[in-house]
């Protein structure tokens, strides 16, 4: 123990500390606690680390963040929030301390060291320093006085901070969405969403021109989308000037693959219920306050209309001038959702793309997608839904194997059954109306084969022979004597050795 | 003391232009003999060929897997130099040529080195060396040689296993050249130098010995050797499954041939007075007996080779296995499937093999059987 600081004992009532007292449980406590951090980065991790273990709500409403200075300008952090009791004391000590900072309590501007496990009970000062600073903190291996430099609001830290991209395991796969979309293509995801008829509304959120020069006020659409297939999220992701945000709570959310450093569901009181507050990957902050309202999107899908003016002329004249009413069929805008989407239509030109999909389409789409190549035009249709090929014109199938572009119908509406018996002579045959007003076209059934059967080249195996090996037996040798000679023996090699060794060692076969 | 580089030569002879062409089939070519006091010289040499050794084991290994798996052999070992150099010397003692004045002395001292060398060949140690040398026996025993008889309008001149010089065959307009080739094996070559034999070589007897240093040769020319008996090498060599499993698919070719052969061997008091070493011949036995059965080349014998008394043997080893309690709990380790078929191989038997030969057989059985707990092959 040094001499600044006095051990607590049980039952004291009296301390040298201004504004200090026992609790219930004995343990000396001020009105409020104190935190000392060396460095911001000590703060966030404190406010990490605290936010993963329990609530920062409970200590937002008290908490203050200073940066103070000492005599001797150093800068330090000061983290300073409502005591209410040693219990709340003891959690927050514990992650301070884990953080790398002191902790004290007082209620002014003298703070004392909080009990730690060599004085259960708390200290209490030796003597009182009149210092002419903010606050004073005494500590048992030191004594210094700071004065406040200025406030570092925690909303502020929150927003200034920059998400960390998660790894993918940890991604999480919700069911609804924020995206943010720039103004350019907010509109073409307005009528995505709506052909797919994915749960999505939409907003336009505004801001104020930041500068004198910009010409105009930053305007981004927000889409809120529920229960969107992983492909649209995917898609979503992948287009530029798009933002898809997971929202943690009703108010503010983090973009897809990323997770801000602080636990923001643990803050939820900094962000009002009118405002949405978006935290991208990059570290921008989407702040949109107040709230715009939201549209589904199904009401803003645009739908071109034209006033066909030779129904007046036929007024004009009388319907008694005909003898009866024979109008041609027409393709004409429908805001209704489509259905039973099952064909699209490629100009042939798109044939290399098509190419390219070919090469990463699933086993199955390749197997249930049919396909015709026509003079100017590829047809394909997939009876479980065309969704596999992100390409061409999109048909639906209005009756049975007759087509009309996705987003039009036919007009008059008659019934699927007049239209098959309009084009019984093209029964079995299918037929496909374009939106250029031309007469409709008719592919042969026989055109359609399967895609997996029709893309592939010919193949041309090369036959390998996988017999045996021939058995080549080697020829028999020939034996052919060397030059004749007088004395055979003489010079032969091992001669001398053989008559001067007697004992020549038997040797065994893997002897050597 | 013979100089270093003489018996390097004399190595390089030996492996380089004997060995090499000898399993590769081409010219083998003979210098001068080798004498056995090489022996702890060529135990430590090399050759100065760098592939030598590549292409004698390529060939070796080539030749032992077609008779069974095999992973790797040795070479160059003792045992295969020896070998070889044995043939080398008894090839060198086919020349007409030492028949001379001051050569035919010689004869007797080159026999004496090749038999020598013989002595040096021991048991095989290795499946791989067993096979090895039963494949240089084979391909000694293809040798052959090129006779030519040149002919001209005055004189004839013959040239064994040598090329005639070329004064002899030039202008052959001219003089009237004619040539006449033979190309005679090594059974016919030393068929034809009887005077070898009456000089007192006995070079059939060296080759007869030479091929004894060979089990695995024995064991599958057994059916053409009558008086062919198990030694000690031979059952060292069966002792291994692998050879086993060979010369028992081998001698199938011709069952019931090599059944009268093998059913004498088994009862050679000399192995039955071992019963360790006559597992090892009875083994040989049923396995030949179950691969015929089971790979369904059950042929059955003629009346004539079920009087053969070492055929009766044969069969009758098969029946009294089925007797032998010690032998059915064995044979309870085969599939139900191979044991049925097993089974009626023997009972198909039963009813030709006479009583006395059935109690013999299951004598031998009895005798054998503590000796060897796994007895059965597998």
């Amino acid at each position: 123990m040094t001499s600044f600081l006095e051990r607590a004992a049980l039952h004291q009532t009296r301390f040298r500390t201004p504004g200090v007292h026992p609790d219930s449980r004995g343990v000396v406590l001020g009105q409020k606690g104190l935190l000392l951090f060396p460095s911001l980065d000590r703060v966030v991790a404190f406010f990490r680390a605290y936010g993963d273990e329990g609530s920062l709500d409970e200590i937002l409403p008290s908490l203050t963040i200073q940066r103070v200075v000492s005599a001797l300008k150093t800068r330090e952090l000061v983290v300073t929030m409502a005591a209410e009791s040693s219990y709340r004391m003891d959690r927050i000590a514990a992650v301070a301390r884990l953080a790398g900072g002191d902790v004290f309590t007082g209620t002014q501007r003298q703070f004392v060291k909080y009990r730690d496990a060599v004085s259960p009970l708390g200290y209490d000062i030796s003597e009182v320093v009149e210092a002419k600073a903010d606050l004073v903190v005494h500590h048992d291996a030191y004594r210094q006085a700071y004065n406040v430099e200025r406030d570092v609001p925690f909303k502020d830290l929150v927003l200034k901070l920059t998400p960390y991209r998660l790894p993918p395991t940890e991604r999480a796969s919700g069911t609804r969405f924020f995206a943010t979309a720039e103004l350019g293509i907010g509109h073409a995801l307005v009528g995505y969403l709506f052909r797919w008829r994915a749960k999505a509304r939409v907003a336009l959120a505004e801001w104020p021109s930041s500068s004198a020069f910009d010409e105009r006020p930053k305007r981004l659409h927000v889409f809120e989308i529920e229960d969107a297939p992983p492909r649209i999220l995917a898609l979503l992701r992948s287009l530029p000037g798009v933002t898809v945000f997971e929202p943690l709570a009703r108010a503010f959310g983090v973009e897809v693959g990323f997770r801000h450093p602080i636990s923001l569901e643990s803050c939820q009181s900094l962000f009002a219920e009118s405002t949405l507050t978006l935290f991208r990957g990059d570290g921008q902050v989407v702040v949109i306050d107040p709230l715009p309202p939201f549209a589904p999107v199904r009401t803003l899908v645009r739908t071109p209309m034209s006033v066909d003016g030779s129904a007046e002329a036929e007024a004009a004249h009388g319907i008694g001038q005909t003898e009866s009413v024979i109008v041609p069929l027409r393709l004409a805008p429908s805001i209704l959702p489509a259905r039973n989407v099952v064909a699209t239509v490629l100009p042939a030109s798109q044939r290399a793309w098509l190419a390219k999909l070919l090469y990463v389409m699933p086993p199955r789409a390749l197997e249930s997608v049919q396909l015709a190549v026509g003079a100017e035009s590829l047809y394909l249709i997939d009876k479980n839904g065309i969704d596999g090929v992100p390409l061409g014109r999109f048909f639906c199938e209005v009756a049975h194997r007759i087509y009309v572009p996705t987003g039009m119908t036919l007009v008059p509406a008659v019934q699927p059954a007049v239209l098959e018996d309009m084009l019984a002579s093209q029964r079995g045959n299918h037929v496909f109306f374009e939106s250029d007003g031309a007469a409709p076209r008719v592919v042969p059934e026989h055109a359609f084969s399967s895609l997996s059967r029709s893309i592939l080249r010919a193949l041309a195996g090369t036959v390998v022979h996988a017999d045996m090996p021939g058995r080549e037996d080697p020829a028999l040798p020939l034996l052919s004597y060397g030059p004749e000679v007088r004395f055979p023996l003489w010079g032969a090699p091992g001669r001398d050795e053989t008559s001067a060794e007697s004992n020549v060692p038997k040797l065994g076969g893997g002897s050597r | 003391m013979t100089d270093a580089r003489v018996l390097g030569a004399a190595y390089d002879a030996l492996v380089v232009d004997f060995l090499v062409p000898l399993l590769e089939g081409r010219e083998v070519k003979l210098a001068q003999p080798i004498a056995p006091g090489c022996a702890s010289f060529f135990a430590q040499t090399r050759s100065s060929s760098s592939d030598a050794d590549a292409r004698i084991f390529e060939a070796l290994h080539r030749g032992a897997s077609e008779l069974t798996t095999i992973e790797t052999l040795r070479w160059p070992s003792m045992g295969l130099l020896a070998m070889s150099a044995a043939m080398y010397d008894a090839l060198y003692l086919t020349d007409p040529s030492l028949d001379r004045v001051f050569a035919r002395s010689a004869r007797a001292t080159i026999r004496d080195w090749a038999r020598g060398w013989i002595s040096l060949v021991g048991v095989p140690q290795t499946r791989g060396e067993a096979l090895a040398r039963h494949v240089l026996v084979e391909r000694f025993e293809h040798i052959r040689r090129k006779d030519v008889v040149v002919k001209n309008w005055a004189y004839t001149y013959r040239f064994f296993g040598r090329r005639p010089p070329a004064n002899v065959v030039a202008l052959p307009t001219i003089r009237f050249v004619r040539q006449e080739e033979t190309t005679r094996p090594l059974e016919n070559i030393l068929q034809r130098e009887g005077d070898v034999g009456m000089l007192g070589l006995d070079l059939p007897g060296l080759l007869h010995d030479l091929k004894l240093r060979s089990p695995v040769t024995q064991l599958l020319r057994a059916p053409s050797n009558q008086g062919f008996r198990f030694s000690t090498s031979t059952l060292a060599a069966l002792s291994d499954r692998a050879i086993r499993g060979a010369v028992a698919g081998h001698l199938l070719r011709d069952e019931w041939q090599a059944a009268a052969v093998l059913g004498v061997a088994i009862v050679e008091p000399s192995l039955v007075e071992q019963p360790m070493l006559l597992s090892i011949a009875l083994q040989l036995v049923l396995e030949m007996h179950l691969v015929c059965a089971l790979d369904g080349r059950a042929q059955t014998p003629t009346v004539r080779e079920l009087v053969d008394p070492g055929a009766i043997r044969y069969a009758a080893l098969l029946v009294a296995t089925f007797d032998d309690e010690r032998a059915i709990r064995e044979l309870h380790a085969f599939d139900d499937d191979h044991r049925a078929i097993l089974q009626r191989r023997a009972e198909a038997f039963r009813p030709r093999v006479p009583r006395a030969a059935l109690a013999e057989m299951q004598g031998l059985l009895a005798h054998a059987l503590p000796h060897e707990p796994a007895f059965l092959p597998s």
